[in-house]
């Protein structure tokens, strides 16, 4: 028998899953160990170390990859610099949950092992999107990533908002997996290739590109990634399923599932229907307004601040979405592509460090509400101070990560003529500025509402310190960060 | 007309009338076995498109196996407790019905006009001959060029037994002082007896249970299967 | 396809369900009179002579019962469910080869198999697992109580053994290395240092035990008839059934029974092959070799438990078989 599948497969592919290999053997470790070993304090610290050795090691090794673009398993997965850069953001918003987990999460009664493994199986799963460069890939790496989220969002399953929003979350999620999927056989009907590189390549010999059949293909697709990343017409899960999680897995889940989604939006959007930029643009900039309008009204309504950092992650989304709208083609002399990687980077830092200050509150005794955070100031400095700085930086006060995130999508979207949506963008965030200040001036300016009562927190001061150490110190090193995420034009 | 055109109309109008009635059906069971009758037929469609292999595989693993799951659940659901999820406004009921007849004239205007130029795929008939049929054809895609999606997909499936056994175990399995070991009863319903009280800690403040006592059985409940709907 | 085609399925599959037929009529009877020897007693002996008569004398009474049906049942489906059991349970038989291809019968040239599929293995599995619906959808239709109960032990106990019957089933497709049953026939012909046949049981011990507990399992029998414990469930998921309706899971039973018996006769012990003769008659004598074995362990073995049942098919079926699939790998790789 001949064999027409030709295909060698050298030690030489793998070389392009070393992180991905370090992230599973987390998953695997701590879910192995996590069962065999009875619950303990001394087990709790070991599956925490496992954990974070493992996204440290997985970080580095995808750094040192950098800047030797490769492509394997018979062109399914590449390692070029746009899957280094998300790789990183992706570990890295994982090593930090872990630091605002470790003692959270055992407090609260719920199974740390299985925890640690379903973040790490999250992880994996961005990742593999991150480095995918095929439709069939990028579908099981979403997959792999939000099923271990759905879990995750379920986690307080004795708590009926935790199983209400994770239900939610799995039933409209499984809706837009069928459209994404839908869009996937549309496109592959119509190029006949899941490959990437193959569709846009023959995307770009079509004479008409506006033929029904492609424009549906490329409507379902955004519609079903419009879903994962929280867009607006497509968020409705997003509250309930945030409000409900525990708190550190809020803070996860509004960041890795999100930067997986945008992963899986550039590669497809960008790097496969590249050719079908004029078609597919319009409706980006529809989805980013209503995106950046709902969020950040909404979020001004809201008296509760986990539900506020809800609203104000999905406005969050459309100031990404304006980013994408900016794209006008791959090659040198664009920034929008590698505005929006940035984005996705400073929002991880500074997004699940807000998160992280309230599950240090709720550790502490007390709510999610405003009126929680009174005079919080005196009763914590370290802590009060720690959340302001996050708030600026989500506000967008210069000069903090925030502020240069903003800064750069508002020049890619000038660049690229659309200056009334660069506007847009500034007003919201003044708007925005109403919510999250709020939270700051109960803090400095509340009544102290009964001191937090104490709780062992060792975890939270490392994890909490790296945020904001990142968050100032990435702000004014932006240049190189920003090169990093231009590479990958170079390489295409 | 030859046969096969002939048949694959057939099939094809029974796989969408059976998918339109998995929808209409009111008993939750009626539906269930009319997404095995469509999924059945569909199976007939890869015959026609001379893929054996996924055919059987479709009947064994849907149909076989997923499906009956299905009924499995389904069957021990009381269709009473089932109505109440259907309160929706009708405002919310009529533009779901428009919504939904919109997208469904997008797709059907898109299929009448669309002219598909779809590039052949890689894997023309001859090609599958020359393989030695369908069945070896597939085992060697998957297992060389579609190696990693393949394996992560066992990842997938990894996580969703992970799921199950901690959002399905009671508490005192997963997070209790005492070992794990394999200590599960199947002759029981929860798969454990009773939780211990001594091992329930200090209330914190938000993620705290207030769903009641984990593992306690509502007594007052009617016996699995008493009192269906006709 | 010609009318001459057409015609020749039709009397071929007309023979089939014949021959099935009449092998559950008389597989009760044989079952009967087995166990009453095992039990020191005669058996039926007033029907006919030496009571060969019994089955008819069966089958006419529950043909002129009355058909019962109980008030609350979900009709449609009460009517289906044992339908779809009898024809998941005929149709299987089609894939199986009773003799050589091209031979000779009255002049008219023909093979001696309904249909050679490629993927003739999945289709008996498939036709298998469709089997199930009859039975789960009976305990639901049937408004009972002890036919929920029933059903749903049924269907698990169906989906848990039938995981280890199609993976014991693995090992021998690895050696043939096609789906086709055809195939797998042929791969045993020929003889090892001249007299002992090239069948796969010799090749393949372990798979071949565990495909025969896990059919055991399969076809609801005994130690594994837990969905008739008539002390616990009365008749199972066929309580609220009589008459032809009940006739016709009766006969599914028997003639999945059969199928399982040929279905191994095929792919461990040579199918039709065999030393001095070759043909149906082998495998006509194979299968009545097995079915002896079904009813010698009913008459012999107590129930299981349903915990022993599960524990039983997940952690010790499922282990070998996937170890018997390794096992087979190796070999095949360090022998060639």
């Amino acid at each position: 028998m001949d064999n027409p599948v030709a295909v060698a497969l050298t030690l030489e592919d793998f070389k392009i899953l070393i992180p991905h290999a370090i992230v599973l053997a987390v998953a695997l470790l701590t879910l192995g160990y996590g069962a065999i070993a009875a619950p303990s304090p001394g087990r709790n610290a070991a599956l925490t170390v496992i954990s974070v050795f493992g996204y440290l090691g997985a970080i580095v090794a995808a750094l040192l990859l950098t800047g030797q673009p490769r492509t394997a398993f018979s062109g399914m997965g590449a390692l070029d610099d746009m899957a280094v850069f998300l790789i990183v953001v992706i570990a890295a918003s994982a090593l930090l949950t872990v630091f605002i987990s470790a003692q959270t999460i055992p407090a609260w009664d719920m199974p740390l092992g299985e925890y640690y493994s379903l973040l790490a199986f999250s992880t994996l799963g961005g990742m593999l999107v991150a480095s995918a460069v095929d439709l069939v890939m990028i579908f099981v790496g979403i997959e792999l990533s939000s099923l271990s989220v759905f879990v995750l969002a379920a986690f307080a399953k004795r708590r009926r908002e935790s199983i209400e929003g994770a239900l939610k979350y799995f039933l409209l999620s499984s809706f837009a997996t069928a459209i994404l999927i839908y869009g996937m056989a549309w496109t592959y009907g119509v190029t006949g290739a899941t490959n990437l590189n193959d569709i846009s390549l023959r995307l770009a010999t079509y004479q008409d590109r506006t033929a029904p059949t492609l424009l549906l293909a490329a409507l379902l697709l955004i519609v079903g990634l419009g879903f994962k990343a929280a867009a607006v017409p497509f968020h409705m899960w997003t509250p309930d399923a945030y409000q409900g999680a525990p708190t550190p897995v809020t803070a996860f889940m509004s960041v890795a599932p999100k930067v997986t989604a945008f992963a899986a939006i550039l590669r497809v959007l960008v790097q496969g229907l590249g050719p079908l930029r004029e078609q597919w643009v319009p409706l980006v900039i529809v989805l980013s307004v209503l995106t950046m309008a709902l969020g950040n009204l909404v979020a001004i309504a809201q008296r509760d601040v986990k539900r506020m950092l809800a609203y104000s992650s999905i406005a969050h989304t459309g100031y990404m979405l304006v980013g994408l709208a900016a794209f006008r083609q791959i090659g040198g002399g664009d920034e929008s592509i590698p505005s929006v990687l940035f984005y996705n980077f400073a929002y991880a830092f500074m997004n699940i460090g807000a998160f992280g200050v309230l599950a240090w509150l709720q550790l502490h005794g007390k709510g999610t509400t405003i009126d929680d955070f009174n005079g919080l100031a005196v009763t914590a400095w370290p802590q009060a101070a720690a959340m302001a700085f996050f708030l600026f930086s989500l506000t967008g006060v210069p000069p903090l990560l925030g502020f240069y995130a903003k800064y750069f999508i508002i020049l890619a979207a000038i660049e690229a003529g659309y200056t009334w949506l660069a506007v847009v963008v500034v007003l919201l965030s003044a708007v925005s500025a109403y919510y999250y200040l709020r939270v700051v001036a109960a803090m400095y300016f509340g009544d102290p509402a009964g001191a937090p009562t104490p709780a062992r927190t060792r975890f939270f001061g490392v994890g909490l310190g790296a945020m904001v150490l990142s968050v100032a110190l990435f702000g004014i090193l932006s240049g190189p960060v920003l090169d990093l995420a231009r590479q990958w034009y170079l390489a295409l | 007309m030859d046969w096969a055109t002939i048949i694959f109309y057939l099939l094809a109008a029974v796989a969408v009338l059976t998918a339109a009635g998995v929808v209409f059906a009111r008993n939750p069971v009626h539906s269930a076995f009319a997404l095995v009758i469509s999924f059945l037929n569909v199976a007939g469609i890869y015959v026609l498109l001379g893929a054996e292999f996924l055919a059987a595989v479709q009947v064994i693993v849907y149909t076989g196996a997923i499906l009956v799951l299905f009924l499995f659940v389904i069957m021990l659901v009381r269709p009473e407790d089932l109505r109440e999820l259907n309160t929706a406004p009708r405002v919310q009921t009529a533009l779901a019905w428009l919504l939904g007849l919109a997208l469904f004239a997008e797709l059907g205007l898109v299929i009448a006009t669309g002219v598909l130029t779809g590039a052949r795929g890689p894997y023309p008939p001859e090609e599958v001959a020359a393989a030695g049929g369908n069945t070896q054809l597939i085992g060697r895609i998957l297992y060389s060029e579609f190696l990693l999606p393949f394996e992560v997909a066992s990842l997938v499936l990894l996580v969703a037994v992970v799921a199950a056994v901690i959002l399905g175990l009671p508490d005192r399995f997963l997070t209790g002082e005492r070992a794990r070991g394999l200590s599960l009863s199947l002759g029981h319903p929860t798969g454990a007896d009773r939780v211990l009280e001594a091992e329930r800690r200090g209330v914190p403040a938000v993620d705290a249970p207030d769903l009641g006592e984990p593992g306690t059985i509502d007594t007052g409940r009617a016996p699995v299967g008493a009192g269906r709907g006709r | 396809m010609t009318a001459g085609d057409i015609v020749e399925y039709v009397v071929k599959s007309a023979i089939i369900i014949v021959f099935l037929l009449t092998a559950f009529a008389y597989m009760t009877l044989y079952e009967r009179k087995l166990v009453g020897r095992v039990q020191v007693r005669h058996g039926p002996n007033r029907v006919g002579p030496g009571g060969l008569l019994q089955p008819v004398a069966d089958g006419v009474k529950l043909l002129f019962k009355q058909a019962i049906t109980p008030r609350g049942v979900d009709f449609p489906l009460y009517i289906l469910a044992p339908a779809i059991s009898v024809v998941a349970a005929l149709v299987t038989f089609a894939v199986i080869p009773v003799g050589p291809g091209g031979v000779n019968l009255f002049g008219y040239r023909t093979d001696l198999w309904l249909a050679d599929l490629d993927v003739g293995v999945l289709f008996v599995l498939a036709m298998s697992s469709l089997g199930v619906y009859g039975i789960v959808l009976a305990g639901y239709a049937s408004n009972s109580k002890y036919s929920l109960l029933g059903g749903l032990r049924a269907s698990a106990q169906l989906i848990s053994y039938e995981l280890s019957l199609g993976l014991s089933l693995v090992g021998v497709l690895m050696l043939t290395g096609s789906l086709s049953l055809n195939d797998i026939v042929n791969g045993q012909g020929g003889t090892w240092l001249g007299f002992i046949p090239r069948w796969y049981i010799l090749v393949q011990p372990l798979a071949f035990i565990i495909y025969a507990i896990s059919g055991v399992a399969e076809t609801n029998r005994a130690p594994f008839d837990l969905v008739e414990a008539e002390q616990e469930l009365v008749g199972g998921y066929h309580t609220e059934y009589t008459g032809l309706r009940f006739a016709l899971f009766f006969m599914a039973e028997y003639i999945n029974m059969v199928t399982i018996s040929a279905l191994a006769a095929t792919l461990f012990l040579g199918g039709w092959r065999g030393p001095f003769f070759g043909g149906p008659w082998w495998l006509l004598l194979k299968i009545a070799l097995l079915l002896t074995g079904y009813v010698l362990l009913r008459a012999t073995l107590p129930r299981l438990r349903y915990d022993q049942l599960m524990h039983f098919g997940w952690r010790v079926l499922l282990p070998l078989s996937l170890l018997n699939i390794v096992i087979t790998a190796i070999g095949i790789v360090l022998l060639g």
